[in-house]
């Protein structure tokens, strides 16, 4: 169990991760909330799947990168609200950071100087 | 740390936390469910299409609920609960396997609270470890060096010392309680005369009132004494008026008592605790010459800080003037420590045997469950299970016995510890409260990790061995490589069981054959049907009206319904007091110093009889052998060989030291030898006389020869007395047998428990044995099948299987033969009439040893020849 659950976050584990914590950046919102946001500003093109997102989600709270309160949604139910706390801040700079390195390295592989027009 | 704390919170908030997860997926299904509605769906389709979209619920919460960090824990509980399982599927094996356990770890752990108790235990005193006795050095022969002084030697070192901060001295306790008067009632109490500085130099501090030496209130040098916490909880049901309650002793020496001890504290020695305490300037004054008289006191010094127990030692010998030792004090001082030191550690020794029968049984026992077990292991590996996970879950159900074991152990320790004490003879019931077995936390922590040892013995090894080979083989029927490792090994702890049974039949044997020897000796006497007790009539009266009262109790008890001889003598058989004279005759001017001492006996007539020891030759004595007529004496067999030899003994005179040497006695009759302090006796040279002809003794002890059962007259010789004088003491009023147990306390004790413990070893092995060899015939069906398919007889495979255990006996046997001299060996001093590696003895262990083998063995080797090949082969 273990270790089927393991493999399938840790394919996305990273850039869940950041996703999650860069969402939060605009205030605190719910899980269902958080998905969509991702879903939307993504163009549909990433899909956050309900299985690695609230394992996600209560791993960075259990590391302190995100703090939970239950409030009441915009229609009324009670709901668990994320917000990102000070920590959480620090570490979505320097995973950022890191994030835009990797990609720019990435580039620089995939799409050589020398083949440009 | 820090960690390891959140996890132990959250875990506390599981509960909520579950709630709480259930609670989110939940609004995330509804959210969802809203979302496709407002898109057009309708609202029942919505709900399903959510509830397919998010896929298992279970299994999202299972994976958010793996990151909380405590699925450790659930993983324990799960192995738990798997352990419970495991057993439920076999409750024999388990309720075996925890009753044993409950045996082994509680032996030991009383063994462990016993040494504790008698050796371990600081005395409640303020820095027990600067505390140091003054000691005799042990003399030559082994015998320990006395501890017992004058009041002068205390005085001298107290004066005189540097590397001590002060020298007290206390009584030698006697174990009889002494009788006082305590608001002019009387109490039988235990008095200690203690010198002034007594509880100073202990550094304890009133519990009530005040100690001797801080300055009364009241008038100067007032007589004061200290009451223990307990006396004044059980006399003056702690009531603060005991403070200026007066006490007075029988010698007229008059205390107020003016402080209590506190709870817990009573005094230096184990065996008697303390009731009251006085100072003994107040009975022998300092300047008193009595001071230089009589060794009866305990001396113990405080270390000076920086000072070492050498020079100390160094000094006291200077001031004392002769070789003294000190010696740590910490434990206090106790007679049955010296006594019981042996024989507790035989005890421990027999103790530690079965518990280790124990784990090799159970060792063995798991080791074939696991190997029956192979394929499902198998199985766990092959779905991923990692070794340690699977060796952390066989731990756990060896962990789950293990820890029954010990928590019923605690019960059986104290049961145990009981049990042993019963052994004791009742003047040692002071002493009791000192050694029963408490729940102190040296004796939890020794519980728990026995108990975490044997786990590991039991169950580590064996599981480690279950998962050596992972992969395929399991799978394969029957034998792989592996098995012949795992039988060697299951072998092995079978001839070690073996090896360790003997040793201790061989034990318990050759003390249950020494007992025997002693109890079936002609002693010289005969046990059944006497009845004994001690009389003391009140002690204010004169000397004759006291012998007046004696010999009417006789009177009265010779009418009695049931007894056919009463009779007395001034000192009891069997209770290790005699009376140590010199005898001369005459033409030699004086009795030779230089000559081993006789036992003299003052008996009333008939006190032969009524003992049963017969007469070789002449008369009794007759009430007409009183003062006025000459004085006789009656002498046994080993007086005429040494005195008398060749001459007719009848008529022969002789005369004795000490009071009223010189007067004639004539011998009027000659009576077998018989053992007078204690059964391992050699025959020692005795004469009796009349107590008509020297009387006067504070007690005497009565022997009642009965007709039926002795104690259906113990109440009426009671009663008897009471009518004679209501103040009479009668004590100890007991069938006869029960005074020569106590002189065997040691022998009894070390046999009848090497014999229980050894029964119980030779059951667990016979049923552990019966455990490996059933086992081994369910995992060799398909042989045995094959073997009966071709051909082989029922006898035939029984035998087969029969022979194995009988080839484990022999190696074990071969292995436990020299075991067995050993351990015997060490209890050579206990035995008597056989040698330590008594043959007989020996092969009376063996042959219990085969019977068991075999009655375990028939069984399942019936099982095996019963198997039938169509079954057994179509079965894979």
């Amino acid at each position: 169990m273990v270790s089927r659950g393991r493999s399938r976050v840790d394919l996305l584990q990273g850039t869940l991760d950041l996703l999650i914590l860069r969402t939060l950046l605009f205030g605190p919102t719910h899980g269902h909330a958080i998905a969509k946001h991702i879903q939307r500003t993504s163009e549909e093109m990433l899909q956050v799947e309900t299985g690695s997102l609230y394992p996600a989600l209560h791993r960075l709270e259990a590391q302190g990168w995100i703090a939970a309160s239950w409030e009441l949604s915009e229609k009324g139910k009670r709901a668990k609200y994320y917000k990102l706390s000070a920590a959480g801040k620090k570490h979505l700079t320097a995973e950022q950071t890191r994030w835009d390195k990797f990609s720019r390295a990435m580039g620089l592989v995939l799409k050589p100087v020398d083949q440009e027009p | 740390m820090n960690d390891f704390l959140r996890k132990l919170g959250w875990f506390a908030q599981r509960r909520r936390k579950e709630a709480e997860l259930r609670e989110e997926l939940e609004f995330h299904l509804a959210e969802e469910a809203e979302e496709r509605a407002t898109n057009g769906l309708a609202e029942e389709d919505a709900r399903l299409a959510a509830r397919r979209d998010l896929g298992s619920v279970a299994l999202i919460a299972e994976d958010t609920r793996s990151t909380w960090g405590w699925i450790w824990i659930e993983r324990v509980g799960q192995d738990v609960r798997y352990a419970a399982r495991m057993m439920r599927r076999k409750p024999g094996f388990a309720l075996a396997a925890i009753l044993t356990l409950m045996l082994g770890i509680g032996g030991n752990t009383a063994m462990f609270a016993l040494m504790n108790a008698l050796l371990m235990r600081s005395l409640p005193v303020e820095r027990p470890d600067q505390l140091v006795r003054l000691m005799e050095p042990v003399h030559p022969d082994g015998t320990p060096g006395r501890d017992d002084f004058t009041l002068v030697t205390h005085d001298s070192l107290q004066r005189q010392t540097r590397a001590l901060s002060g020298v007290l001295a206390a009584s030698v306790a006697g174990l009889r309680p002494l009788e006082i008067e305590d608001q002019g009632e009387r109490r039988q109490v235990f008095l200690q005369f203690v010198s002034n500085n007594y509880f100073d130099i202990l550094g304890v501090q009133a519990f009530r009132g005040r100690f001797f030496s801080q300055p009364s209130a009241g008038g100067a040098r007032e007589p004061i004494a200290v009451i223990s916490h307990d006396y004044w909880r059980r006399r003056y049901t702690s009531d603060p008026l005991a403070l200026g309650a007066r006490v007075r002793l029988r010698s007229g020496h008059e205390f107020t008592i003016a402080g209590i001890a506190p709870p817990g504290f009573g005094g230096l020695e184990l065996d008697v605790p303390a009731d009251i305490w006085v100072p003994v300037e107040q009975v022998v004054a300092g300047d008193d010459p009595d001071r230089f008289r009589d060794r009866w006191m305990r001396i113990v010094g405080r270390l000076q800080p920086g000072a070492t127990i050498g020079q100390a030692q160094a000094e006291a010998v200077a001031v004392v003037g002769r070789p003294v030792v000190l010696e740590l004090a910490a434990n206090g001082y106790s007679g049955l420590r010296r006594r019981l030191i042996q024989p507790l550690l035989l005890i421990a020794l027999v103790f530690g045997l079965v518990l280790l029968i124990t784990c090799a049984n159970l060792a063995n026992l798991m080791l074939a469950a696991t190997t029956s077990r192979e394929r499902e292991l198998g199985v766990r590996t092959a779905v991923g299970a990692s070794r340690p996970r699977i060796i952390r879950q066989l731990m756990t159900e060896s962990l789950v016995l293990a820890m029954a074991g010990g928590l019923l152990a605690i019960f059986a320790a104290w049961w145990i510890t009981d049990a042993l004490l019963a052994f004791l003879p009742p003047e040692n019931a002071p002493a009791l409260a000192n050694l029963r077995f408490t729940l102190e936390p040296r004796a939890l922590a020794f519980v728990a990790a026995l108990s975490c040892f044997t786990c590991l013995v039991f169950g580590f090894f064996p599981a480690l061995h279950a998962t050596r080979r992972t992969g395929a083989p399991q799978f394969r029927a029957g034998a792989g490589t592996g098995e012949r490792n795992r039988r060697w090994l299951s072998r092995g702890l079978l001839v070690s069981q073996v090896v360790m049974c003997t040793a201790l039949l061989a034990l318990a044997g050759v003390m249950l054959r020494s007992l025997q020897n002693l109890r079936s000796q002609d002693a010289g006497y005969r046990e059944e049907g006497l009845l004994v007790a001690e009389v003391q009539p009140p002690f204010e009266y004169p000397e004759d009206r006291r012998d007046q009262l004696i010999e009417e109790l006789r009177v009265r008890a010779a009418a009695l319904p049931g007894v056919a001889i009463a009779s007395f003598s001034h000192v009891g058989q069997m209770t290790g007091s005699t009376s140590q004279v010199r005898v001369g005759f005459p033409g030699h001017a004086k009795p030779a110093q230089d000559e081993p001492t006789v036992a003299e006996h003052r008996i009333s007539p008939g006190f032969l009889r009524a003992m049963g020891t017969p007469f070789v030759a002449g008369r009794d004595f007759a009430p007409t052998d009183d003062e006025r007529s000459m004085l006789v004496a009656i002498v046994n067999e080993s007086f005429v060989r040494r005195f008398l030899q060749g001459r007719n003994p009848l008529g022969a005179q002789f005369f004795r030291d000490g009071p009223r040497a010189g007067e004639l006695m004539e011998v009027v009759g000659v009576v077998r030898d018989s053992k007078w302090s204690n059964l391992r006796e050699e025959p020692r040279t005795m004469y009796y006389r009349p107590y008509r002809q020297m009387g006067g003794t504070p007690v005497v002890r009565f022997a009642l020869r009965t007709s039926g059962d002795p104690n259906a007259v113990a109440p009426l010789l009671i009663q008897a007395g009471q009518g004679v004088d209501r103040r009479m003491a009668i004590r100890n009023v007991v069938p006869f047998r029960e005074i020569v147990n106590r002189t065997l306390v040691i022998e009894r004790l070390v046999g009848y428990v090497s014999a229980a413990f050894a029964a119980l070893a030779l059951l667990t092995a016979a049923v552990g044995l019966y455990g490996v060899l059933a086992y081994s015939v369910v995992r060799r069906r398909r042989e045995i099948g094959v073997r009966i398919a071709i051909g082989a007889q029922p006898g035939a495979v029984e035998w087969m299987i029969v022979r194995e255990s009988l080839v484990l006996l022999a190696c074990g046997v071969a292995l436990g033969i020299p075991a067995s001299l050993m351990i015997t060996r060490l209890v050579s001093s206990l035995l008597f009439g056989l040698s330590p590696g008594d043959p007989g003895t020996i092969i009376a262990a063996l042959s219990a040893l085969t019977l068991a083998t075999i009655a375990a063995a028939y069984v399942p080797a019936r099982r095996a020849a019963s198997i039938d090949p169509i079954f057994a082969l179509r079965e894979d």
